[in-house]
């Protein structure tokens, strides 16, 4: 009687256990099929900073190509300023939208630049990673991106982000971030703030294109990431980096 | 305004701080949950049967909290509405996508497991009842009015067995929401291994905590004395719980300190400015301090039974203030240091809106409404009911 | 085993949770969810790639400008600001859709070209900047009081 009763519990609990087991696996489990996907990450960026010069006219054009609410941000400049005596001083007012004010105390500068960011579109994004329902993505070309019909709006990839790159879209209520103008690039654009950059800070194309600008950049230059200790691999590229940028 | 809440440099998408209150809200219930029912566990499956006057008060209150677990997280959420995404295309390389399937297990687990511990009740109620109740307890018996002693002994073991399932899924529950935080690479407050087994204990410090001060609520208004034998067990568990707990949470600290990496000056300057109140104060000094000595006297020194209970309640109250502070200053506490690890933002919950105190103590209270109406439908005391009940 | 029958039908209210449940998933989910390969980064709703491919480029570059504004367009591809492009002083194309010459910024303030030609902090040396507009125009032998306009000596197509 006893024995009975426990087999037919057991029974009940492998039944239960694979019939769930079985239905979650026949629905959740789809894309089998290609499973490399094809991705590949052949398009660049690239930021000088040995050449910006803080005029803000990449992000002003950037919230007016992709309509970003005021007080977010897809790229902004930040400027450093080093002292004599070591001291960091960064700003970046209003993402730099309104370019530089000089810095009153000038004379104990010993070395300043600017440093356009923008989103690094990782081949490893750990955003891509933490999103709990696959709103955000990385595309055939290697563009990291968000569905903003998909996304639940709980911010989990923007903590992720090592880079504050992303926000909180006002209007929409969904993460949103740069997306290296993904509709312009695949139209055969420039993203807009390379388009409007008037001195050719920022460079953007595929590393195989040898009529690009950013293909002689590439060959001969050293180049440095951003926080390469994540491991999340940025294919945002900086020439002139400085060991306090973060 | 925003360059008032700042100190230093942050990112520009960082000064707005975007895991609020309802967020600190959330690990809070789900840990009162792991610790009551770990409580109710301890009965069922450990054998301590001196915890039996609150067995059944605290798996109804773990069911109660687990039901609201999830409301500070629809309220913060963009789009609510898309909320079941996370179970209709979950993507497990994320810890948070485990949130629907882990929580929806143990609802029905809890759910099941009060069933099979109040069937006799409700077969009673279902007996004695008449028009609509007597209807409504059929429904919620299954239609199955089956109470004969071998059926009884049956839902014992049962129960046992979905007690014993609940203890690693009440540990999966809460250590996930740990592993949530410490899994983030990117913030050097969250990121470290401990994270899980820190909530975890500290979860089940506070659901010991909120049993106990519970306990002394409900039977303050029902008029009766608290069972004096329950409540010294639950204050050495409370104690030896909250030792480990402290324990690991100044561990963490103290290997920050000491490792004294890149990101250690910005959380030195966190934990001096932001969170001198929050975390030095209020969760390591007052909070942490006071129940630790308190508890120690109660559990070991031979005390009159009202000036124990006075101090064990003091300390359970702290208790939950200082689990409350540790949720804080973890989620808030990792938002308002700039990831170039160069400024300060700040944060303050509204009173009002969406995400505000009020709401949040709304939503903090409607448990123990459920509590009560549940108790009006089933009730938690054993006294009340026909003494039928094993399990 | 006659007294489980009260367990068998919870069995049987919980499969039918799990039936529920996965029916309405499977209504729910979009048929192309996770078809594009890789579990890890590749787990999405396929049709937003195409949705975001469609969106409407707001900025077209200083090609665009050329057919109908060829003489600002030949002096400035000539000059100093040829690597400038047309809107980013003018602003974006999109404003100027459907001719509407209003729409186009058209600013020849100081401070419009002093928002890159000031000298701020953080400038690259070898970029041309002036410390300060009235000793500029001074120096070049111009008269500061006199409304201070740049392009009383710069053609801002063509500045030097
Ligand atoms: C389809 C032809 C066309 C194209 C292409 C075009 N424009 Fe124009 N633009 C016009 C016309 C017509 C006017 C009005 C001229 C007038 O009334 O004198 C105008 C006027 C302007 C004005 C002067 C507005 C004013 O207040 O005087 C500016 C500046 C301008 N365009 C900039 C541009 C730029 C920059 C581009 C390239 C992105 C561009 N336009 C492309 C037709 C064009
Ligand atoms: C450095 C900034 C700058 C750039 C680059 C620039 N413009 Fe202009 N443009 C101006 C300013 C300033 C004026 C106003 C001149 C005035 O009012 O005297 C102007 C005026 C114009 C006008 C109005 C007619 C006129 O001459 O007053 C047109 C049309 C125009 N620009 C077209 C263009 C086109 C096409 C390009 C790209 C080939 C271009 N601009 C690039 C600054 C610029
Ligand atoms: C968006 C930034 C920008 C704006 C606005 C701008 N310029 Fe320029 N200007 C440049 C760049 C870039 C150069 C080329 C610098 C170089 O050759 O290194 C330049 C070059 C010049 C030069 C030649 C300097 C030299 O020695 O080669 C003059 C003069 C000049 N600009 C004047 C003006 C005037 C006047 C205005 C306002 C109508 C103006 N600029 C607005 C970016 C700008
Ligand atoms: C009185 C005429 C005059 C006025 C007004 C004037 N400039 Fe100049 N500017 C010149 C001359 C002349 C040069 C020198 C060109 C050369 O060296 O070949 C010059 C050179 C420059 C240069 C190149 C850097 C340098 O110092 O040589 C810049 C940048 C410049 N001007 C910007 C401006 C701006 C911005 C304004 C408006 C605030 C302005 N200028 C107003 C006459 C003027």
């Amino acid at each position: 009687m006893d024995n009975e009763r426990r087999q037919f519990l057991k029974q009940a609990c492998w039944t239960l256990l694979g019939g769930g087991l079985m239905v979650s696996g026949a629905l959740s489990i789809p894309g089998r099929a290609h499973a490399s996907g094809g991705r590949q990450h052949l398009y660049v960026f690239l930021v000088d900073t040995n050449r910006c010069i803080g005029c803000g006219k990449c992000v002003a054009a950037c919230r007016k190509e992709n309509n970003v609410p005021q007080e977010s941000y897809r790229t902004w400049i930040e400027r450093y300023a080093i002292g004599n005596d070591g001291t960091v001083h960064v700003d970046s007012p209003h993402g730099g939208e309104h370019g530089f004010k000089p810095l009153p105390n000038a004379a104990d500068i010993a070395r300043s630049f600017f440093v356009p960011k923008l989103c690094n579109h990782c081949k490893q994004p750990n955003c891509v990673q933490v999103c709990p329902v696959g709103a955000t993505y990385v595309s055939k070309e290697g563009f990291v991106l968000v569905d903003e019909r998909q996304c639940v709006g709980c911010g989990y990839c923007i903590q992720a982000c090592p880079y504050g790159a992303r926000y909180m879209h006002a209007v929409r209520h969904t993460a949103d971030k740069c997306t290296w103008c993904y509709h312009r690039v695949m139209k055969g654009m420039q993203p807009a703030c390379v388009l409007v950059c008037p001195v050719g800070a920022r460079m953007f194309g595929r590393i195989d294109d040898q009529r690009s600008p950013l293909y002689a950049v590439m060959k001969q230059e050293k180049l440095q990431v951003l926080k390469p200790e994540t491991g999340n691999e940025p294919m945002v590229h900086y020439r002139g980096l400085d060991k306090e940028v973060r | 305004m925003t360059e008032l809440m700042t100190q230093g440099f942050l990112f520009p998408n960082e000064i707005e701080v975007h895991w609020s209150l309802m967020i600190v809200l959330y690990p809070y219930i789900t840990g009162l949950v792991a610790g009551a029912f770990i409580v109710s566990s301890l009965y069922h499956v450990f054998g301590r049967t001196e915890l039996k006057p609150v067995a059944r008060f605290s798996l109804v209150a773990a069911f109660s909290f687990l039901l609201f677990a999830c409301t500070p997280l629809l309220f913060h959420l963009g789009h609510p509405e898309r909320a079941f995404n996370i179970m209709f295309t979950p993507k497990f390389t994320s810890a948070m996508s485990g949130f629907g399937y882990i929580y929806s297990f143990y609802l029905l687990l809890v759910l099941c497991e009060i069933w099979f511990v109040f069937r006799p009740t409700i077969i009673a109620k279902a007996r004695e009842g008449h028009g609509l109740a007597k209807a409504f307890y059929w429904v919620l018996a299954l239609g199955s009015m089956d109470d004969s002693a071998e059926a009884r002994a049956l839902d014992h073991r049962v129960t046992t067995v979905l007690a014993a399932i609940g203890i690693p899924s009440a540990c999966v529950l809460h250590g996930y929401v740990g592993f949530l935080f410490g899994s983030l690479k990117s913030n050097p407050w969250w990121s470290t291994p401990l994270m899980p087994v820190i909530f975890l204990m500290s979860a089940i410090v506070s659901g010991i905590a909120i049993l106990i001060v519970g306990y002394f609520i409900v039977m303050k208004v029902r008029g009766t004395e608290p069972d004096e034998a329950c409540l010294k067990s639950l204050y050495a568990y409370l104690w030896g719980f909250f030792i480990i707990d402290l324990t690991l949470e100044l561990l963490e600290l103290l290997t920050m300190v000491y490792e004294g990496e890149e990101s250690w000056s910005i959380i030195a300057w966190l934990l001096s400015d932001k969170l001198w109140f929050s975390y030095t104060t209020v969760q390591m000094l007052i909070c942490s301090g006071i129940p630790l000595v308190l508890l120690g006297l109660v559990t070991l020194k031979k005390m009159d039974p009202l000036l124990r209970n006075r101090l064990g309640l003091i300390s359970s109250a702290l208790i939950l203030l200082q689990v409350f502070a540790m949720r804080w200053n973890v989620v808030i506490g990792g938002q308002l240091f700039s990831k170039s690890l160069r400024g300060l933002t700040s944060y303050a919950p509204s009173f009002l809106g969406r995400e505000g105190i009020l709401m949040a103590a709304i939503l903090f209270t409607m448990p123990f409404v459920v509590m009560y109406v549940f108790n009006m439908i089933l009730p938690l005391w054993h006294d009340d009911q026909p003494e039928t009940n094993q399990a | 085993m006659k007294h489980a029958a009260h367990i068998l039908r919870l069995v049987v209210v919980l499969i039918l949770v799990g039936v529920i449940f996965f029916a309405v998933r499977s209504i729910m989910v979009p048929e192309d969810f996770g078809t594009q390969g890789s579990y890890s980064y590749g787990y999405f709703r396929a049709a937003s790639e195409q949705e975001q491919k469609e969106l409407v480029p707001v900025f077209r570059g200083s090609e665009k400008c050329k057919g109908c504004h060829d003489a600002q367009y030949n002096t400035w591809a000539q000059g100093k600001h040829y690597s400038v492009a047309c809107e980013t002083c003018h602003g974006s194309w999109h404003a100027h859709n459907n001719n509407t010459k209003d729409a186009m910024i058209k600013d020849n303030s100081p401070d419009a070209c002093m928002l890159c030609h000031a000298s701020v902090a953080g400038r690259p040396a070898t970029f041309p900047q002036i410390d300060s507009i009235d000793d500029h125009i001074a120096r070049k032998g111009g008269d500061p009081k006199e409304g201070q306009r740049c392009s009383a000596c710069h053609n801002p197509h063509n500045p030097l």
